[in-house]
């Protein structure tokens, strides 16, 4: 470390006045001789005074009653009521909404075999809920259609044979009387 | 009334707050509402969110009254508050630079009104100028940027900056300096022609 980098450590001691005795005059004399460490010192001094010299600022004119209705808006379990921070979340919102539409609608009005309406249910889910449909058609192994078939009109047979016999029935009755 | 309360110290004030005096809370707000602005407004470099730092440390303040000790003054607490809230805010910032590349420019910045001494030019020059200093300013490390502005803008003594930062007295000063020569660095340009105009 070089003299210079070893006093620039007390530039603002010494611009604020602070440093005393043999540091100060080795400090000056240090100055004195090289006029670059002298033009650093100057500017750090002249740094100093602009920052003291910024233009204040003052809260908004609204600052107190914005103020008020924010202590107003503490509940009594502390919670906050503050205002949003200052970033636009409009823009991002719309794009959101505006996604969540179009998927939905493309969704809706394409049948897809993802769409839950169409898609067979599970099969742990079908055990659960019974088809009347499933019943209706379960048909035993040794039986095929042609058999329902004929066992249908056997059966049809046997009831008109049936009727048949009551009418005769009632014929026989009325003309007994 | 409004004289008399003035005159009263901060703590004491405060003190009456912590018994339930809401002109006491009043009348610390007049007295640092300004002054906090003029602080984190620097820290964080937008007028908007600087105003919403502020109000935030009058809430903290107001909610947790009875945390505060005498032991300490009330400038300190209440810088230690605005302090770490706009250090907060920097780092949202940062995080939602991720996400919009139309991030803080410092279109919302006003200036108080002329006192009559300047001229309109050197109003606009003054003005000019402190949109640089901002700049230099916004580009320090915080830990630089937060010692520079308690010292250089708020006037504060090294000590009680300490206090606030929670800092030894040495690193304050050593950061001070620091600091210092970083923003000399950065406004050379600007302060070059005064200090030759100086020296000879």
């Amino acid at each position: 470390m070089n003299q210079s980098d070893k006093l620039k450590e007390s530039v603002s001691s010494y611009i604020e006045g602070e440093l005393s005795g043999e540091l100060r005059r080795e400090f000056e004399q240090h100055m004195a001789d090289d006029a670059e460490f002298k033009e650093l010192v100057g500017r750090t001094r002249m740094v100093r005074e602009r920052l003291q010299q910024l233009n204040p600022v003052s809260t908004s004119a609204d600052f107190d009653a914005t103020l008020r209705k924010r202590l107003n808006g503490y509940g009594n379990d502390g919670s906050r009521t503050f205002s949003m921070p200052q970033m636009n979340w409009r823009g991002p919102a719309i794009a959101v909404a505006a996604t969540a539409v179009i998927a939905s609608t493309v969704w809706l009005s394409s049948p897809t075999e993802t769409n839950p309406v169409d898609a067979p249910a599970p099969d742990n889910v079908r055990s659960f809920a019974p088809n009347m449909s499933s019943q209706s058609v379960n048909v035993p192994d040794n039986e095929t259609p042609d058999a329902l078939v004929n066992e249908n009109e056997d059966s049809l047979r046997v009831k008109d044979g049936q009727i048949k016999d009551k009418i005769k029935l009632v014929k026989d009755g009325a003309q007994g009387n | 009334m409004k004289k008399n309360s003035d005159q009263v110290s901060d703590e004491k004030l405060i003190a009456r707050f912590q018994q339930g005096d809401v002109q006491a809370f009043d009348t610390l707000v007049r007295r640092y509402k300004d002054q906090l602005l003029n602080y984190v407004y620097r820290f964080v470099g937008n007028r908007v969110e600087a105003e919403d730092v502020v109000q935030e440390t009058f809430l903290r303040v107001y909610k947790n009254k009875h945390y505060y000790k005498e032991i300490a003054k009330f400038s300190t607490w209440v810088y230690t508050i605005a302090g770490n809230l706009a250090k907060t805010e920097l780092r949202k910032r940062k995080r939602r630079k991720l996400f919009s590349v139309s991030n803080f420019v410092n279109e919302d910045r006003d200036y108080d009104i002329p006192d009559g001494e300047r001229s309109p030019e050197q109003e606009v020059d003054g003005a000019i100028q402190d949109e640089i200093i901002q700049k230099a300013i916004d580009k320090l490390p915080a830990k630089f940027k937060e010692v520079i502005l308690l010292r250089d803008v708020q006037g504060f003594a090294y000590e009680e900056i300490g206090e606030i930062l929670n800092i030894p007295l040495g690193t304050v000063k050593s950061r001070v300096n620091r600091g210092r020569l970083k923003l000399q660095e950065d406004l050379r340009f600007l302060v070059e022609d005064e200090t030759s105009n100086e020296s000879s």
